[in-house]
């Protein structure tokens, strides 16, 4: 069969990277096509060449066989092409059929495309007050709704509970059913095995192979790292003393949530999107002041001092978004000399080893970097280079991949000298890693876990 | 303070209050935009001198017609062109007085025949029209979009709506209003041309747009705060042996006293979602962030 739509030997330079080097790919009619890679593999940057925000600097795009040229996402939308990608083409601040209408669709249209696809469509409800799930869905109900036949889902299940996974999983077969062209982006091998009728794998710019069902994981991983990386299950033996406190902490969202880390313990505060974790840890980290509650460090209470004494004191704290914590206009080495007083040339070159820093030259704007490699630096500065004695995480490992997170955890057992609180999305994943799960729910602490885990249990726990 | 002197800053403030409320609307859709413009002062200064040059009746088509241009050429630079928009407001402000005032030149002190009108039944006129930019962000496609362009323009080109040309849109709709607004202070309030007469409503709009939290209907309420001040500031001038020039600090004062409090009050509550997330900053697609 011939596909909807090929692309062929697309290339793609930022300024002193290049992203994208001869790739080639296609998709037909009535099939999901996994997209698989590590960061900055080049996925992200492959969809948005597709969908017309970015224009290659070489290679061709067939759509139905015609060649074209892809100029803007108005003109992919014209095309027949959707984006369901991690940033919602929906605007926060009206209803959701304020945004149907401003995207042109049908409010009845939409209504009746979702229940063929069991979804509901809350109309009157605010964009901003819904689960990322129930974007996603509105998303997709609006790719059909323009009649496009053509969908690509940039990491679609980055932002989900493992609940929602299941269900975006199962519509998507369904889009396949319907007779559209899913490109499945993902860096989750499983997930690419469950959803996927074909597999292309990326590796830093380059396609490594096509590979089609039955798929063998291994491979898969092979492919996507070029040398198996074992997920390593390594628990801290020796847990101490409470070193680190919160007693009713508590903010705008956030209510009294109490928390506490031991020496050696790395705590994980588990929750979906959208619950307060992202305050939460800026409340642990001294970031932003509590509006009631008490924190203490080593048994001494430091309940709304300045920032500066909490980093004084070794907290180290890492934001959900990147782009707070690195000055993305400054060169790689500017970022880098903010925590850093002298050698900062040696250490940055070494740190770019041990931790496998992708970038061009030190004097690269930060900006440039992929979002794998602007964390990597984040690490590099914040844990690899100071040591912190607290560290405060918000999704570190989000949208990392398998071997970037194995680095992170490796840093954090090696680089953090006292306890560690990581908010996590995924449960296997804290399971795996952490010693102590809290689960954080409507702004509250729902509950505590102590190993050995129940993922069933917790998985309800981050649901009711 | 006698019944009459109330009543007649009242009146008094009703008056001014139609220019006010028609470049506070918009600076409304303006800034709803994103676009923060603070060559506004410029726009209105221009356009008022452009209709006393001309004179009525076409010095009203003149001046909406000119300064709706010299609108537009901000938001082209300071969108398509992604200009820093702090500096290019400086800039617009004193071309406009510049310009302005030598379009003007020969008209200084001439007094212009005045329709007869009142001034409550023009802000009448201006309500009737904030209703409608009301109704225009609540129910048409492009008023959604404008709302969408302040507030989370990367959404709204995702969704295939050109930002640029929305912020054009925008631009035109504000350019006719401070132009209409500039117009009308020459041509129906005060009857007359000098180069300091029409200095800083513009930059009043500007405020007032903040105050009135960005909603058009809000604005009828906001833009009497200047004028309120603007027309106290006459009626003290015959009661108060104080310097003019002190008086005249008054509306500014006190708007920005106004715009403090709100301000204040908007961080603390949930009042704070309404402001435009955007506000300021120019949209830029291929950037790698």
């Amino acid at each position: 069969m011939e596909p909807l739509l090929s692309a062929v030997g697309i290339r793609k330079v930022f300024p002193g990277v290049v992203a994208l080097d001869g790739v080639s790919f296609d998709v037909r009619r009535g099939e999901v096509h996994g997209l698989l890679g590590e960061n900055g593999a080049g996925k992200s940057t492959l969809i948005a060449i597709l969908y017309g925000v970015y224009m290659p600097d070489g290679g061709e795009i067939y759509i139905n066989g015609r060649r074209t040229l892809i100029k803007s996402p108005r003109h992919a939308a014209g095309l027949g092409i959707s984006v369901i990608s991690q940033h919602f083409a929906l605007v926060d601040t009206l209803t959701v059929e304020e945004n149907l209408k401003l995207s042109g669709i049908d409010v009845e249209t939409a209504v009746k495309i979702g229940r063929e696809l069991g979804v509901e469509i809350p109309l009157d409800k605010y964009v901003g007050e819904l689960a990322v799930g129930e974007k996603q869905r509105v998303e997709i109900v609006k790719a059909l709704a323009r009649n496009s036949e053509i969908l690509l889902m940039d990491e679609p299940t980055a932002l989900l509970s493992p609940k929602e996974v299941k269900a975006l999983l199962s519509i998507v077969r369904r889009l396949a059913e319907m007779g559209k062209a899913v490109v499945f982006v993902t860096h989750k091998i499983r997930e690419a095995v469950e959803a996927a009728d074909r597999i292309t794998v990326l590796r830093r710019g380059r396609r490594v192979g096509t590979y089609e069902r039955p798929f063998d994981e291994g491979v898969l991983l092979e492919a996507m790292f070029q040398g198996v990386v074992q997920r390593r299950v390594s628990k801290s033996s020796s847990i101490g003393d409470v070193i680190y406190r919160a007693e009713d902490l508590s903010g705008e969202r956030v209510r009294r949530a109490t928390v506490e880390v031991r020496r050696g313990e790395l705590v994980a505060v588990l929750g979906v999107a959208g619950n307060g974790q992202e305050e939460l840890m800026a409340l642990l980290s001294g970031f932003k002041k509590p509006r009631g509650g008490r924190l203490i460090i080593n048994g001494e209470d430091v309940t709304g001092r300045p920032f500066s004494e909490f980093l004084r004191r070794g907290v180290a704290y890492l934001p959900e978004d990147r782009g707070r914590a690195l000055a993305k206009e400054l060169s790689v080495l500017d970022n880098f000399k903010i925590r850093c007083i002298q050698d900062c040339m040696e250490k940055l070159a070494k740190a770019k080893e041990v931790l496998d820093i992708d970038f061009p030259s030190p004097f690269t704007r930060a900006a440039a970097l992929s979002g794998g490699n602007q964390q990597k630096l984040l690490l590099a500065r914040e844990l690899w280079l100071v040591k912190p004695y607290v560290l405060v995480a918000s999704y570190p490992t989000r949208g990392l991949d398998v071997d970037t997170a194995e680095r992170f955890y490796a840093l954090v057992k090696s680089a953090v000298k006292g306890g560690a609180v990581v908010s996590m999305e995924d449960v296997e994943e804290a399971v795996e890693r952490a010693d102590r799960i809290y689960v954080i729910s409507r702004g509250e602490i729902a509950a505590s876990f102590t190993p050995p885990f129940d993922v069933d249990e917790i998985a309800e726990a981050m649901t009711t | 303070m006698a019944v009459d002197q109330v009543a007649s800053i009242t009146l008094e403030a009703l008056r001014s209050a139609t220019p006010m409320l028609l470049a506070t609307l918009g600076a409304v859709v303006g800034q709803r935009a994103g676009v923060l413009n603070l060559g506004l002062e410029g726009v209105v200064y221009l356009s008022a001198a452009v209709a006393a040059a001309v004179g009525p009746p076409w010095g009203f088509v003149a001046a909406v017609i000119v300064g709706t241009l010299y609108n537009l050429l901000y938001y082209v630079l300071s969108n398509d062109f992604a200009l820093n928009q702090i500096l290019l407001g400086f800039a617009f402000t004193m071309v406009g007085y510049g310009v302005g005032s030598q379009v003007a030149r020969d008209v200084v002190g001439r007094p212009i025949e005045k329709p007869m009108v009142y001034g409550v039944e023009t802000f009448a006129v201006a309500v009737v029209a904030a209703v409608a930019v009301y109704f225009f962000f609540l129910r048409s496609r492009v008023g959604l979009a404008i709302k969408a362009s302040g507030d989370d323009p990367a959404s709204l080109d995702l969704m295939g709506v050109d930002v640029y040309n929305i912020r054009r849109v925008a631009g035109l709709v504000e350019g006719v209003f401070a132009s209409a607004a500039g117009a009308y202070l020459v041509l129906l309030y005060y009857g007359s041309w000098s180069e300091q007469l029409v200095m800083g409503w513009g930059s009043l709009a500007v405020i007032t747009a903040m105050i009135s939290l960005w909603s058009p209907l809000l604005a009828i309420a906001a833009s009497l705060v200047p004028s309120f001040f603007i027309s106290l500031a006459y009626v003290l001038q015959r009661l108060l042996q104080v310097s003019p020039h002190l008086l005249n600090l008054v509306p500014y004062v006190a708007s920005i006293a106004v715009l403090a409090t709100v301000q204040v009050a908007m961080r603390k509550t949930r009042l704070k979602a309404l402001a435009p997330r955007w506000l300021a900053r120019p949209y830029i697609r291929e950037e790698r962030t």
